[in-house]
């Protein structure tokens, strides 16, 4: 039916454009990142000295680089949990059509679309331990004000939760979108047969949207593991460390310090892990349900 | 015996339908408020900051001193975007902005809705190989990638330049799969038609093609757009004077750690930066929300 010759030219000739980029911009900077992790070099200086493993070594007993691994999964966890539970209870709330529900959705929408520097700026002044809001607001609650980023129990979470606020707008639409995918005879049989709404909630509707709940964790999982805007902003990785991510801690290697080699060891560690990550669930994927 | 098991099991069926009922009614009096509460209490939460920003870019400094918590200004002032916009170059970071952007959509648009095309629609050698590439290539976050490309960048003289900014996002691979779901569902048919009228593949697929896929390029535009106006790290790191900044670089500039009467001022650069997104988003939320989610899900 088709003529495969031609075609077989035309095809290449279609994605040759988005390849060249992507081999540009992609995957030939893992194997050049791969190759500078061998390296000593600070862009200064004519060419990168081959120094073998010895960025790799001197991770290994960097304090500082364990620190960031921590910091890094501990926003991952608290961030994916909070922003999914939210989202999936606001969603089912939502589930019925009408217009307070499709204002609801724009509302919490919005900050999706938003730009970090700038929420950083609000949020940064929202926090302020003198000026802000909240702890005004928390005044009057009669709770004494707290120095939100500026401890280190409190500069971690308090990042977390202006993250949560950003994207769990995002969570609710997806879990709306397959909520209402869910087809109501399945829940008016269970209905009949004498399920409560928790019952409904726990057997029909959570099992039904594990597909969704498995995309989103794998989609807030590799976000998690990208974050640098606000913390840059917001923190600058202080106080004393408590919000330096790895690629905070990348940046900060490669562009403050100049040392290109060992930044490029990091990067790395950062890509092997958010690889391996993606092995480990794709792993519990046979236990998602998708029919 | 058996008759009678089977009213019977009717009957209980019928009590429990309804206690069912019961149940149901006062649960519809509850639940719906509950919910509204909860839902009305989330809304004011989200809104808050935005809330925050608008009116604290209008506030006299002197009103950032106030002890208790005021969320209106005491009196209006409509100076602090002036002063914001003379703190630092914003004219120029605006056409920075706007031109980068221009540049990525552009990227985006011809790169995507062809290789999307030739997924979709061309069979070739290797075509299975190459889609798994282009998975591969979505796992790897552009952080990871950031040395190099800064290095790339150096070396071809393109630091400090509108096509250095957009340099990295000239293509999306989540772009290439939104367009391909979108081309899939187009029949060949059509294009068979087209190729009959005597139409090659590169007219097929301007003139069938593209104007059947138009919402779905239009999303793609507007995503690309999006997400060059916000980029942070790759302009952060690719520019070093005032005069190729971009709004948000300029803005992190502004943000210094012992700030007091400058914050209106803050705010109100926060908000014109905002605003161009948020009215577009207003404006376009069926594209948004079918874009990000889409893309989201694949």
């Amino acid at each position: 039916m088709q003529e495969n010759i031609p075609k077989r030219a035309l095809g290449y000739a279609f994605i040759l454009p988005a390849f060249i980029l992507l081999g540009l911009f992609r995957l030939y900077p893992i194997l050049r990142n791969f190759i500078l992790s061998f390296t000593s070099w600070d862009m200064v200086t004519a060419d990168p000295r081959f120094i073998g493993i010895a960025n790799y070594l001197e991770l290994f007993s960097d304090e500082d680089f364990f620190s960031s691994i921590v910091v890094t999964l501990e926003y991952a966890v608290s961030f994916i949990v909070l922003s999914l539970v939210v989202g999936l209870a606001l969603s089912l709330c939502m589930t019925a059509k009408n217009k307070m529900n499709i204002f609801y959705r724009t509302v919490f929408f919005s900050p999706t679309v938003t730009s970090m520097v700038a929420m950083s700026a609000v949020w940064l002044f929202i926090y302020h331990p003198q000026y802000g809001s909240l702890n005004s607001i928390l005044g009057m609650l009669g709770i004494q004000p707290v120095r939100w980023l500026n401890t280190m129990d409190t500069a971690l979470p308090s990042l977390v939760m202006m993250n949560v606020w950003k994207r769990m707008g995002f969570c609710t639409v997806v879990y709306l979108g397959a909520l209402l995918g869910i087809s109501s005879e399945t829940v008016e049989a269970a209905r009949i047969d004498g399920a409560n709404e928790w019952q409904l909630l726990w057997h029909i509707k959570l099992p039904l949207i594990s597909p969704t709940t498995f995309m989103l964790v794998i989609l807030m999982t590799i976000e998690s593991f990208q974050v640098f805007t606000q913390i840059n902003v917001m923190t600058q990785g202080g106080p004393n460390g408590s919000t330096t991510n790895l690629v905070t801690y990348m940046y900060m290697q490669a562009f403050d310090q100049f040392r290109v080699g060992y930044g490029s060891a990091i990067a790395v560690v950062l890509l092997a892990i958010v690889l391996l990550i993606y092995l480990i669930q794709m792993y519990f994927e046979r236990f998602v349900n998708y029919d | 015996m058996n008759q009678l098991a089977l009213y019977k099991s009717q009957a209980t069926k019928r009590s429990r339908a309804v206690s069912t009922v019961k149940r149901r009614s006062l649960r519809h009096l509850i639940l719906p408020i509950l919910r509204h509460a909860l839902l009305l209490t989330a809304s004011g939460i989200v809104l808050f900051p935005f809330l925050w920003m608008v009116f604290a870019s209008f506030k006299p400094a002197e009103d950032i001193f106030l002890d208790t918590f005021h969320l209106l200004p005491t009196t209006w002032e409509f100076g602090n975007y002036a002063a914001a916009w003379q703190e630092a170059p914003f004219d120029r970071f605006f056409i920075n902005s706007i031109a980068s952007a221009a540049i990525s959509v552009t990227g985006q648009v011809l790169t995507c809705t062809l290789a999307a095309y030739g997924f979709a629609k061309l069979n070739f050698w290797g075509k299975k190989f190459f889609f798994t590439l282009l998975l591969t290539c979505m796992m790897i976050p552009d952080e990871a990638a950031i040395i190099p490309n800064f290095l790339f960048a150096k070396n071809v003289g393109l630091l400090d330049t509108w096509l250095g900014l957009s340099l990295t996002s000239l293509t999306s691979v989540f772009g290439i799969f939104l367009l391909r779901q979108t081309f899939m569902t187009i029949p060949n048919d059509l294009i068979y038609a087209s190729k009959i009228d005597g139409c090659n593949e590169l007219q097929s697929f301007c003139h069938v093609v593209l104007p059947c896929a138009r919402s779905s390029v239009a999303t793609l535009a507007l995503l690309a757009f999006l997400d060059s106006w916000n980029a942070y790290m790759w302009p952060m790191v690719v520019t070093y004077q005032n005069t190729t900044r971009t709004l948000q670089i300029g803005l992190k500039y502004l943000i210094k750690p012992d700030l007091g009467p400058q914050w209106p001022m803050i705010m109100a650069a926060s908000t014109f930066i905002l605003l161009p997104v948020l009215l577009l988003f207003v404006g376009l939320q069926r594209y948004f929300v079918e874009g990000m989610v889409k893309t989201g899900i694949k």
